[in-house]
């Protein structure tokens, strides 16, 4: 089978394995695959910024959390959801730009102090600032959208919702992918010098990325406040965007479904170990310490190499000397 | 006739240190000039200003009677200019054939254009053309990464040609790449400029490799220019034995 073929099929299994699963499963567990899903957008969002252009970013829990708060401030004053996600898209891809242009006019890596610092404010903001956010108290009774007339009410309605947003996303970074802007990303990232010589507006490409991986982030936002139907500070603090950014790096960075991989690590594994307790934490953090170690490429890369470890073809014996 | 482009007293100063000393010449369209001198004469950093990498101290440079002075790399090549490098820089994870194509597919269409069109740019059939041109055969879906040094060297020069360039600046082609390469790659370069009047600078330390190309010389040394002509004139001023080139 060509790669191209495996890819295909590989694409196909994995869109009707998840939407067969959720229905064997209880509600929680379609509002864990929910979590997934959104987290997967998320993560899909940093992965432009870091996998592809390679700026690291610690603010991507912001981002998640002003989305989920403009959904949240919108729609439990009546505005319907199309506007909520217009307005956190446009907000964070202009934030992610108005961060990014900073960063990128020195030559040091100065986007991960920026984007942290952003991350801090955001965060004191959602505390502080009661009279717009609630506090710690947050916002709640976020109502669940109609979408084309179907309810989201029900954890299984809400995720295909989710899956139905991820499918989009998915798609939009599969188009970029193929386009000539994915050589331009992966060309500024390799050599900056060579870029620039032939045409490669290495500044703007940059900015596109960091931009709409928070854009991304946003969106994510909509649906985590539309999901929990609440909102408070506590989840949009580095943690999440430090978690966010481990699902990047465990899925593999730069690749289409290093994401879903990374996202489905960090979120649906830890409800299958809870046996395990808190040593469940242990075992991860030894996991990721050895992937990272041993499979730079992530568990993208892992799968890959054990593919090519068995359809690699077995060896003719050696011919004897005359 | 306009000249191609014009360079007037460009100086280059780092610190007190001056890498390029009130420099002037001109190159006229289908030219090939030659550039040599030892190491250090500052060839490369003349070039370096004239094509928006380093910003000049002072001189002017002009590009069809147009002043190009401050305009960055990436300016230069959509005006046309392109350049290879002293060591091969290429975009090591991606394919040969993407390294082709990405040299060339932003001088097609705006932004948005190259997003919803075509994944090759349109360019798949050039940059065939040119992995068969610069004998790449075989090696368009291999990662420039993994070729051979020379086969870098000749991917950086075919890199060069992508975007149909009026003028290319080619920084030590020959350094790298084997004895038996040499005519060929020249070959190929005379084969350019007589189809499609390319102008070439070659940039060189090796007089041998230029003389049989270059129309007209350009010789410097600590940053001055010690003689122009021809490769007969050149060898007839002595500039070239001082240093034992």
């Amino acid at each position: 089978m060509n790669p191209a073929t495996l890819r295909y099929a590989v694409a196909g299994i994995g869109a009707l394995v998840l939407i067969a699963v959720p229905f064997g499963l209880t509600e929680y567990g379609n509002y864990v695959l929910s979590l997934w899903a959104l987290s997967t957008i998320a993560a899909i969002g940093l992965n432009l910024t870091f996998g592809y252009v390679g700026q690291l970013s610690l603010g991507q829990g912001a981002f998640v959390g002003i989305g989920a708060y403009l959904t949240a401030l919108l729609m439990t004053r009546g505005w319907p959801l199309p506007v909520a996600y217009v307005l956190a898209f446009a907000a964070c891809f202009a934030l992610g730009w108005g961060l990014g242009y900073p960063a990128l006019r020195v030559r040091r890596p100065f986007l991960p102090f920026i984007t942290l610092a952003f991350g801090t404010f955001v965060f004191l903001v959602f505390r502080n600032e009661d009279w717009l956010t609630g506090g710690m108290y947050g916002i709640n009774r976020v109502p669940r959208p109609s979408v084309l007339g179907l309810s989201t009410a029900s954890p299984l309605g809400f995720y295909f919702f989710c899956l139905f947003n991820l499918a989009v996303v998915t798609i939009a970074v599969w188009w970029l992918r193929r386009s000539p802007w994915r050589r331009a990303f992966a060309a500024l990232r390799a050599n900056p010098l060579r870029a620039e010589a032939v045409g490669i507006d290495t500044r703007l490409y940059t900015l596109i990325a960091i931009a709409l991986g928070a854009a991304l982030g946003g969106v994510a936002g909509v649906l985590y406040a539309t999901l929990l139907q609440y909102v408070d500070p506590t989840p949009f603090s580095l943690t999440m965007s430090v978690s966010l950014l481990l699902m990047v790096a465990l899925g593999g960075s730069g690749r289409l479904l290093g994401p879903f991989l990374g996202a489905a690590a960090a979120v649906v594994l830890p409800e299958g170990l809870r046996f395990a307790q808190n040593y469940y934490l242990f075992g991860y953090a030894f996991a990721v310490i050895v992937l990272m170690a041993l499979w730079p490429g992530g568990l993208i890369g892992l799968a890959e190499r054990l593919w090519a470890t068995v359809t690699r073809p077995i060896a003719a014996p050696a011919k004897k000397l005359p | 006739m306009t000249a191609l482009l014009s360079v007037q007293n460009l100086t280059k100063r780092f610190g007190r240190r001056v890498a390029v000393d009130s420099v002037s010449f001109e190159i006229e369209p289908g030219e090939i000039l030659g550039v040599i001198g030892p190491g250090g004469s500052g060839k490369s950093t003349l070039f370096d200003c004239i094509l928006g990498r380093l910003a000049p101290s002072a001189g002017e440079v002009r590009l069809d009677g147009r002043p190009v002075n401050g305009l960055r790399t990436r300016d230069m090549s959509r005006l046309g200019v392109a350049r290879t490098f002293q060591r091969a820089q290429l975009f090591p994870q991606l394919t040969v054939r993407d390294n082709l194509i990405a040299a060339g597919q932003e001088r097609h269409g705006s932004l948005w254009s190259r997003l919803v069109g075509p994944p090759d740019a349109g360019l798949a059939d050039t940059a065939a053309e040119m992995v068969a041109f610069f004998r790449l055969d075989g090696l368009a879906e291999q990662t420039a990464g993994s070729l051979s040094e020379e086969q870098q060297k000749l991917l950086d020069i075919a890199m060069a040609f992508m975007a149909q360039p009026r003028l290319v600046v080619l920084d030590e082609p020959a350094s790298g790449l084997d004895e038996a390469m040499l005519e060929p790659l020249c070959e190929r370069l005379r084969a350019i400029n007589a189809q499609a009047g390319t102008t070439f600078v070659i940039i060189e330390r090796d007089l041998d490799f230029v003389a049989g190309l270059a129309t007209r010389l350009l010789v410097l040394a600590d940053g001055r220019v010690v003689a122009a002509g021809d490769a007969e004139s050149v060898r007839a001023s002595g500039a070239l034995e001082s240093d034992d080139r």
